[in-house]
């Protein structure tokens, strides 16, 4: 199934896809608390995520990068656009990659019948 | 390029250099275009979709104005509720602070006007440069003007609705210009006010232009549309996604606000400049209001006639011609010709068959393609000649 390091980059981009939109854009939906839904907690529960976040919201480090001069709502509905930025580019060099193979002409013949 | 058209043009120094500099141009275009390609294959480069791309952002402009206009109020002031005051630039307030997501949708909307501003700009030039917009595609051309116009003064009647001094400032400055025009200035001036002043009607006509005018594209796009058989009107789905992520993107880093309410007895005098949209107000800050006014219609009238005013780039076509005894109306050639030249008529009486192919001479590029298709022989180009090309494929077989 794995065929090489593009298979392997194409796999990266798909997790990469599926956390951020999973996990940091309900995140900054809920303007950067750790409420998530029960489910969600649960989830991260597994991987230690629920103290990354916790951290980060004390430390403030992501809402410094993401506060920019002069929002004036809701600084997480923001950074969901920011999320679903990194979401959608990492969806579309995926969807570039796999697609690659069709672009190949498929009308040549590689020697006389 | 043939040779008797070259000597043409070396009568004319001007044409020669306009020439020398589509060539260099059309060479750069095709030389990015190489590189991209060999970067992300031909199917992903965002310059094949150069049409599509404003097209695009127009559906997300529809999308994203859909939803702000559930919510916007067009009044100026609103007297029966002066305590809790309602109005144009408070109900923009109220989308952008109060409203989920409100803010996000907001600035989706006005970026993705400004992308499509500039990739129509990069569509025209690119037609341009490839020489791609005369004889046959004229029309395309032309209503292109049309709708590069009609975009422009929408956005600008967007910039109106937020109801902030950029806006009063905006619209005053629209009406001192509407003011200098002979004749037609005054009644243009009472349709853009809708009244002698600037009331709640007035932004109900803003509004209304706004939407309005914005419908009013899809039928000038039909007219750009007509004449292609299959354009390509939409970008894989990998090239939209990079589409909507670059707006996220700059939502996030450039979040915007709305300036102060207007107020009717200031008036404001600085405001930032949206260059996309709004450059032909500072171009009249700028310059004397009747050198604004020649100059913007000559390079309206300008640009609409290019397509006339440039003959020489590439030798004229030869139209595709259609033998009467050997065409059996099968319709394939009228199914392939990308620009729609080919009209399938009622056959000649006595004839066996039904239909009778005949060529649209205007609309004709001599791209040889209804030659390809038919499986008759019946239709040729006068200068290539079915027998010719064979014999030419042939030879170049077999020298290989
Ligand atoms: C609302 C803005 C516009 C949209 C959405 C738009 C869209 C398109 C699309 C989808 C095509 C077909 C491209 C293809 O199939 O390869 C096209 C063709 C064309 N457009 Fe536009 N266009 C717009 C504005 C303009 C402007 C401002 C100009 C020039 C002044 C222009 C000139 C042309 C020409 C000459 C063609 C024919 C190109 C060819 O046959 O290769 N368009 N346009
Ligand atoms: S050569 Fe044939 S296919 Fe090409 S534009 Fe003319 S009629 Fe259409
Ligand atoms: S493809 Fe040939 S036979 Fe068929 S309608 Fe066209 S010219 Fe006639």
């Amino acid at each position: 199934m794995i065929k090489g390091i593009k298979d392997i980059v194409i796999l990266i981009l798909a997790a990469l896809c599926l956390i951020v939109s999973l996990v940091f854009m309900p995140w900054s939906e809920l303007n950067f608390t750790g409420n998530f839904p029960g489910w969600l907690s649960g989830v991260m529960g597994h991987f230690g995520v629920n103290k990354f976040f916790a951290d980060l919201a004390t430390h403030n480090k992501l809402m410094e990068l993401v506060t920019p001069k002069d929002v004036q709502t809701n600084l997480g509905d923001y950074a969901y656009s920011l999320f679903l930025f990194v979401a959608m580019t990492a969806s579309a060099i995926a969807i570039v990659l796999i697609g690659k193979e069709d672009d190949s002409e498929k009308t040549v013949l590689e020697a006389k019948k | 390029m043939t040779s008797s058209v070259k000597n043409e043009t070396n009568n004319n120094w001007l044409k020669q250099v306009y020439n020398q500099f589509i060539e260099a141009a059309n060479k750069l275009t095709l030389a990015i275009e190489d590189g991209i390609n060999t970067a992300i294959t031909s199917k992903y480069n965002p310059f094949y979709y150069h049409g599509a791309l404003p097209q695009f952002y127009l559906w997300v402009l529809f999308l994203s104005g859909l939803l702000l206009f559930a919510y916007y109020v067009p009044t100026i002031d609103n007297a029966y509720l002066s305590n809790r005051l309602i109005n144009a630039w408070t109900s923009v307030q109220y989308i952008t602070n109060s409203l989920p997501f409100g803010g996000v949708i907001r600035g989706i909307h006005r970026y993705s006007g400004d992308a499509m501003v500039l990739f129509i700009f990069l569509h025209a030039i690119r037609v341009w440069f490839t020489d791609r917009y005369r004889q046959y595609r004229w029309i395309q051309w032309a209503t292109g003007v049309i709708l590069l116009l009609m975009v422009l003064f929408i956005g600008q009647t967007g910039y109106y609705l937020v109801w902030d001094e950029r806006s009063l400032l905006l619209t005053r400055m629209t009406v001192s210009a509407l003011d200098a025009l002979p004749i037609i200035g005054a009644p243009l001036k009472a349709w853009f006010l809708n009244g002698d002043t600037i009331t709640n009607l007035t932004l109900s006509n803003f509004l209304f232009i706004h939407i309005g005018l914005s419908f009013a594209l899809l039928f000038v796009l039909w007219l750009h549309y007509v004449r292609m058989t299959r354009p390509v009107i939409t970008p894989p789905p990998a090239v939209n996604f990079i589409l909507v992520a670059a707006i996220l993107l700059i939502v996030f880093l450039v979040p915007i606000s709305s300036g102060n309410m207007a107020n009717l007895n200031t008036q404001p005098n600085t405001y930032d400049v949206d260059w996309f949209f709004l450059f032909n107000y500072w171009l009249m800050a700028h310059m004397p209001m009747s050198v604004f006014w020649i100059s913007m219609t000559a390079l309206a009238v300008g640009a609409t006639i290019l397509p006339w005013f440039v003959k020489t780039v590439s030798p004229p076509v030869t139209p595709a011609e259609v033998v009467i005894n050997k065409c059996t109306g099968c319709s394939l050639c009228y199914r392939d010709c990308p620009y729609q030249a080919i009209e399938m008529v009622p056959a000649p009486a006595g004839s066996r068959f039904k239909l009778l192919a005949t060529v649209n001479v205007p609309r004709c590029s001599s791209c040889g393609i209804c030659v390809g298709a038919c499986a008759f022989d019946a239709i040729d180009l006068p200068q290539l000649p079915d027998a010719t090309v064979l014999t030419q494929i042939k030879s170049l077989a077999e020298v290989k």
